[in-house]
């Protein structure tokens, strides 16, 4: 049998790549899962997350690549699987849900909106202070134009008895590890790449820094939810998470950041927004989000916009520092003409 | 020859590392509905009729339930099972290292919404998606910002990359709550990103779906069906709800679902994620196929603190 030399090069380029492939597996390649739905009733069963989780890493594994990390459900999720052993005592992130060898984490399930307030605004100005926090003035309403007050409290994941996991103050941070180094002053026994939180009111339009920042020691993005009008929040839906992994499984080129905000496309349930359009997972108006942090603003824009499925398992491209934010989201209405904040 | 069965080799090995981890598929065949009538007509995407192009080398790939289409500049999938379709562009081939300069994104079609959605509404409808089933239109807006993080808490800036245009479904006047049919498009009106999941909906369900509806404007039926659904979700309380159709999800790759249900937003206690609950023309809770959890825990490594 003959073959040509082309052949047999563009044979040994693909099994190189495959080799490639299957390297990067071998070092970040894992899917970790953690999902509540049986809440006490204080903070209100919920039905979809589980399926939820189990729906995303399905997808995820249905083409080579991946490999499944832990899955972690109902009284088995703990405030400790999310923080950090060097800053917080009894932290234990780097046996749950930022494991050394994991290349994404996603949970699912509640979180707390008492960022949200019903004070009325029309400007960030006329907003009360409170102390220790940054705060805006929210759009609720174009005709008059008015708002509601919003403060950058501590964002939360909260498990089965109701009790939160902060990643906003100084219990959590994730995705360090030797390549990232230790510049977060969290040792390097992390390792995640990117980390999902579909939880309700997963962050403060506008306050993505003080609300946010902490989380970063080596992650490369952190996706979340961002309800984007007061009382408005995420819906309680199954297909978030495999809406995202859609986009992996039709190209593992396409970049991981877009990849979660166009995910809100394909999410369907959910209410009207205010200002026209709505549903897509979100009970009135909202985004997807997806936050990125690096040393500089070249490397965050690239994690932000450009970083492929393929590469966020390499952990040469973890996070080295924490100089500048780049995000990427999508509205499930015109956000554009509709602008969250209120000068 | 040696070298091809070298190659073939390597391909079993790979095959064998691979097909391990993958997840088990669902083996129950889909049933797609038999009994669909002109009312109720789905709607299957093919590339031929998009405006996707997924760039140079362009080669056709078949992976399990998926096939795709797929170029430097992206890749056109189609859900084999459910008949959906998803395009996702590659930002970049070959792949841009880290710290690298990086390309724009596509600049879109316009910054006027309506203008963006009167092109894409003509352009799938004009593909085949059913146009008496449209009832209506929306945007979502995919937007991008920075800065250095000493500034503190950032100022709103945030620029418009661009908008996606959605078909709304209704069948017989009735929202069908999981069907999408949205683009995205650049300034060259080709297509940055698109989705279709536009199944037929069997008459039956439309036929319930009436009936449901029709029922719940009498009062005294209105009456009684609520109190049937606040036996079955004492936490639904006064909450309005209403009726619609609701079907399997486009990755759904179990047996066709689809029902005529009345739907309710629950909202958590204390704030938290809101529910959405179904309920059947009886009054009983409706959990899809594709709401279910599939997996088992993994052992907790470490003794509860």
């Amino acid at each position: 049998m003959q073959l040509s030399a082309r052949h047999v090069t563009g044979r040994f380029i693909a099994v190189a790549l495959c080799l490639g492939l299957l390297a990067a597996c071998a070092t970040e390649s894992r899917i970790t899962i953690e999902a509540v739905d049986a809440y006490n009733t204080a903070c209100g069963r919920l039905s979809n997350n589980i399926a939820n989780v189990d729906n995303f890493r399905n997808r995820m594994l249905s083409i080579p690549g991946c490999t499944a990390g832990a899955r972690w459900t109902d009284a088995n999720v703990w405030t400790t699987d999310f923080t950090d052993p060097q800053v917080v005592a009894g932290g234990d992130d780097s046996s749950n849900f930022d494991q050394s060898g994991d290349a994404i984490a996603y949970f699912s399930g509640h979180g707390t909106c008492d960022d949200q307030t019903n004070t009325a605004c029309t400007s960030a100005a006329s907003c009360p202070n409170v102390p220790g926090v940054e705060k805006r003035c929210l759009r609720f309403t174009d005709n008059p134009l008015a708002g509601r007050c919003v403060y950058s409290r501590p964002r939360n994941i909260v498990i089965d008895s109701c009790q939160n996991a902060d990643y906003s103050t100084n219990g959590v941070r994730w995705g360090e590890d030797p390549s990232a180094g230790g510049w977060a002053g969290a040792g390097t026994n992390g390792g995640i790449n990117l980390a999902v939180i579909d939880n309700s009111c997963g962050i403060t339009p506008d306050l993505f820094i003080p609300e946010l920042i902490n989380a970063f020691a080596g992650v490369s993005t952190i996706a979340l939810i961002m309800p984007t009008r007061v009382g408005d929040d995420t819906a309680d839906v199954a297909n978030r998470g495999r809406s995202f992994a859609d986009r992996y499984v039709a190209n593992v080129h396409s970049s991981v950041g877009p990849s979660w905000t166009d995910a809100i496309n394909s999410v369907t349930g959910g209410s009207a927004c205010a200002f026209g359009g709505g549903n897509h997972g979100i009970v009135g108006c909202g985004a997807h989000i997806a936050i990125s942090v690096e040393v500089d603003q070249p490397r965050a824009e690239w994690a932000n916009g450009i970083e492929t499925w393929v590469q966020l398992r390499d952990p040469a491209n973890d996070g080295i520092g924490r100089g500048w934010m780049a995000w990427i989201f999508t509205c499930n209405y015109d956000c554009n003409n509709h602008p969250f904040i209120l000068p | 020859m040696r070298l091809r069965t070298a190659s073939i080799g390597l391909v079993l090995v790979l095959t064998a590392c691979t097909s391990a981890q993958l997840a088990p598929t669902t083996t129950e065949p889909p049933s797609r509905p038999p009994t669909v009538g002109p009312e109720g007509a789905g709607y299957d995407h093919k590339m031929e009729q998009s405006r996707f192009k997924v760039g140079a080398d362009a080669r056709r790939e078949v992976e399990g339930p998926y096939a795709r289409v797929v170029g430097d500049k992206g890749a056109f999938l189609v859900d084999t099972i459910t008949g959906a379709t998803l395009a996702v562009p590659t930002r970049a081939f070959p792949a841009i290292p880290k710290g690298a300069a990086v390309p724009d994104f596509p600049r879109p079609l316009t910054e006027n919404p309506e203008e963006h959605t009167a092109v894409v509404r003509a352009y799938l409808v004009g593909a085949g998606v059913p146009a008496a089933q449209v009832s209506g239109t929306h945007v979502t807006t995919t937007m991008t910002g920075g800065g250095p993080v000493k500034d503190g808490a950032q100022p709103a800036r945030s620029r418009l990359l661009w908008y996606s245009t959605h078909l709304e479904r209704s069948v017989a006047g009735i929202p069908v709550e999981s069907s999408f049919a949205f683009a995205a498009l650049d300034s060259a009106r080709q297509v940055i990103t698109e989705g279709i999941y536009w199944p037929g909906i069997p008459a039956d369900v439309i036929r319930k779906a009436r009936e449901l509806k029709q029922r719940l404007e009498s009062e005294n039926d209105r009456t009684a069906f609520l109190a049937r659904v606040r036996a079955a979700r004492p936490d639904v309380g006064e909450t309005r709800g209403n009726v619609n159709i609701v079907h399997t999800s486009a990755g759904h790759h179990g047996r066709f679902e689809a029902k005529a249900v009345y739907t309710v937003l629950v909202r958590s206690p204390n704030g938290g994620k809101v529910q959405i609950v179904r309920f059947d023309e009886t009054g009983a809770v409706v959990v899809m196929a594709d709401e279910r959890p599939t997996g088992t825990d993994s052992v907790k490594p470490s003794i509860k603190r």
